[in-house]
């Protein structure tokens, strides 16, 4: 609460009294008249009074007199937020370009997203595939589970229901419900993954093996456990994650952040000696130190990036997309993600079939 | 994740269809109503996230000038700071059925607009840190001190040397500084908002009036003896 106006002694106590604040933030009439006043009344109080107009006029720097003219931006601001979900009250026509454009933006981000979702739950229909390394099996009780594993020499990329990629590396599969839509995200992993997960704090992301298990909200990092092998280890790319040990109740669990790695080794059937250090070591998989920084990079080579880590095929159109280039930091998107906002910059569209992804865009000027 | 398009293309290609957008827009509908410039900011805020855009839009005229003003403060070109309160109220916009109610909308959008700011600085110089991010000390060029019940020589000579010893302490110190004095802003919010402890804004707001003041006497003291 403010002092009474008679305890206002040193400059520390005007800056404290909210009315004092105000009155130099705005100069209204009315404080005008109370703080006449007051100097009236207490002239003995002026040296501290002027000393405080100083302090916060300083405090304040430029924003003293820059209150008022935000009225323009702000209005500007309002409109592309109508733009956005098409309301305009004015119903003017399209004399701000801009927001109308976003607006279609955003729309064809909407159209091509709607187009994956169909695309999935097409995928996930189609057991032909399954003779490429997914099986679907039927469970009455949750939904239908699928499995994919990866019996090639080198890595693969699978794309969960929730938007998720994971990087599969040999000899390893992975489980999860086809429709993801309970309280939590739980996939179940057998050998080594690298994991870039959808932000969604409201559904934690968990990565089960036989010796431990890995929770997040959105992030990226590597689980590695293979059966029969007695360490497991789990590297933190970006974000944070949360690991714990098989067995261990949740109290227990380790807060990872990036660029940490704990390894836990099976002794006497019990998980014990973690060792956390930093995440760079021979195990380190190439997409952990890649940046997916991209600054005015020609697309062919951002898609050519793409292709490497995650080791599908991009098809598009050398000659017409070569003008086009990509200004992003994509350090935790999942691969979906990437392709999706690397299109939305070049505004052209992608088709995702198995690992091969096909681009078509009218090109850049 | 910053994307930046290529705004006259954009143009271009808008010039091209702006009927399918008036299109569009028109079948679109309003969700809820009765909201207005003098509804609270959790209202709005639970509005916004079921759907109303409207609230929303107050939301954002309310905020805009106090995060303009504070976005600019770190001493970034007024054009992002303009792009960064763009983009966060396009993002809310977009990741409203995923928003959470909160307890300070002000706080909220401070902090996720300090964060996109310093977002944009790390995506210029690879290892911009919270230490990176600067604060700016200018002074309106000129105040006018009557409205103040100063006379204005007085209040220039005083100003001039506060300046002189605001300019003296640490960048993160003047921040808290003008959130609280300025924003008005609990020690709570302001500890929240540059991610140190309670004890430490506490610390900074305490230090740095003192400081000032200490400062202040020393130079009272000197121009006593010396003029």
């Amino acid at each position: 609460m403010d002092r009474p106006d008679y305890d206002l002694n040193a400059p520390e106590d005007f800056l404290q009294n909210n009315r004092f604040r105000d009155w130099v933030k705005h100069r209204s009439l009315e404080d005008k008249i109370f703080w006449e006043d007051f100097l009236n009344r207490y002239p003995e109080k002026r040296p501290a009074y002027e000393k405080a107009v100083a302090m916060l006029l300083v405090i304040f720097g430029n924003a003293a007199e820059e209150a008022q003219d935000a009225g323009e931006g702000a209005g500007r601001l309002r409109e592309m937020l109508s733009a956005a979900t098409g309301i305009d009250p004015a119903e003017t026509d399209s004399s701000e370009p801009l927001p109308l454009w976003r607006w279609l933006r955003w729309s064809a981000a909407a159209v091509l997203v709607i187009g994956l979702g169909f695309w999935w739950s097409r995928a996930g229909r189609d057991s032909r595939i399954a003779g490429k390394g997914i099986a679907v099996i039927g469970n009455s009780a949750s939904g239908e589970w699928i499995i994919r594993e990866n019996q090639s020499q080198t890595i693969m990329l699978v794309n969960l229901p929730d938007g998720s990629s994971v990087l599969l590396s040999k000899g390893s599969s992975i489980r999860f419900v086809k429709e993801m839509n309970g309280a939590e995200r739980d996939v179940f992993l057998d050998g080594e993954g690298f994991f870039e997960v959808v932000k969604n704090p409201a559904k934690p992301f968990l990565v089960h093996t036989d010796k431990l298990t890995t929770r997040v909200l959105g992030t990226s990092f590597r689980v590695k456990s293979f059966p029969g092998q007695a360490e497991a280890e789990v590297a933190v790319k970006t974000g944070k994650v949360a690991v714990l040990a098989d067995g261990d109740d949740a109290a227990k669990s380790l807060m990872l952040y990036p660029n940490q790695r704990v390894s836990l080794i099976r002794k006497n059937d019990r998980l014990v000696s973690s060792v956390t250090g930093p995440a760079r070591t021979e195990a380190t998989i190439p997409i952990e130190i890649e940046p997916f920084n991209f600054q005015f990079t020609p697309v062919s080579e951002a898609f050519k990036t793409l292709e490497t880590h995650y080791a599908v095929k991009i098809l598009f159109d050398v000659e017409k997309m070569s003008q086009c280039t990509v200004t992003a930091s994509l350090k935790d998107e999942p691969f979906l993600e990437k392709v999706r906002l690397i299109c939305l910059a070049t505004e052209a569209s992608f088709i995702v079939d198995g690992d091969i992804v096909s681009i078509s865009g009218a090109g850049c000027p | 994740m910053i994307i930046f398009i290529n705004m006259q293309l954009s143009c271009q290609v808008n010039r091209r269809i702006p009927r399918l957008c008036q299109l569009i827009k028109h079948c679109v509908f309003k969700l809820l109503g009765n909201l207005d410039r003098t509804t609270d900011d959790g209202a709005l805020w639970l509005a916004y996230r079921n759907g109303d855009n409207e609230a929303l839009g107050v939301i954002a005229e309310r905020y805009y000038g106090a995060l303009r003003r504070y976005g600019v403060k770190f001493l970034v070109d007024e054009s992002i700071v303009e792009d960064c309160i763009q983009d966060l109220f396009l993002d809310l916009w977009q990741n409203r059925e995923r928003i959470s109610q909160t307890p300070s909308v002000k706080f909220y959008l401070f902090k996720a607009i300090r964060h996109s700011i310093l977002g944009h600085m790390r995506y210029q110089q690879r290892f911009a840190t919270e230490e990176s991010l600067d604060w700016d000390t200018s002074l309106p060029e000129n105040f006018n001190a009557e409205s103040l019940l100063i006379e204005q020589e007085t209040l220039n000579g005083l100003v001039a040397q506060m300046h002189a010893h605001m300019e003296a302490l640490p960048k993160r110190e003047r921040e808290a500084l003008y959130l609280r004095y300025y924003e008005n802003m609990s020690v709570a919010d302001i500890s929240g908002l540059m991610g140190v402890n309670r004890q430490s804004v506490s610390n900074f707001l305490q230090k740095g009036l003192t400081r000032i003041r200490a400062r202040w006497f020393v130079t009272m003291v000197l121009n006593l003896f010396f003029f």
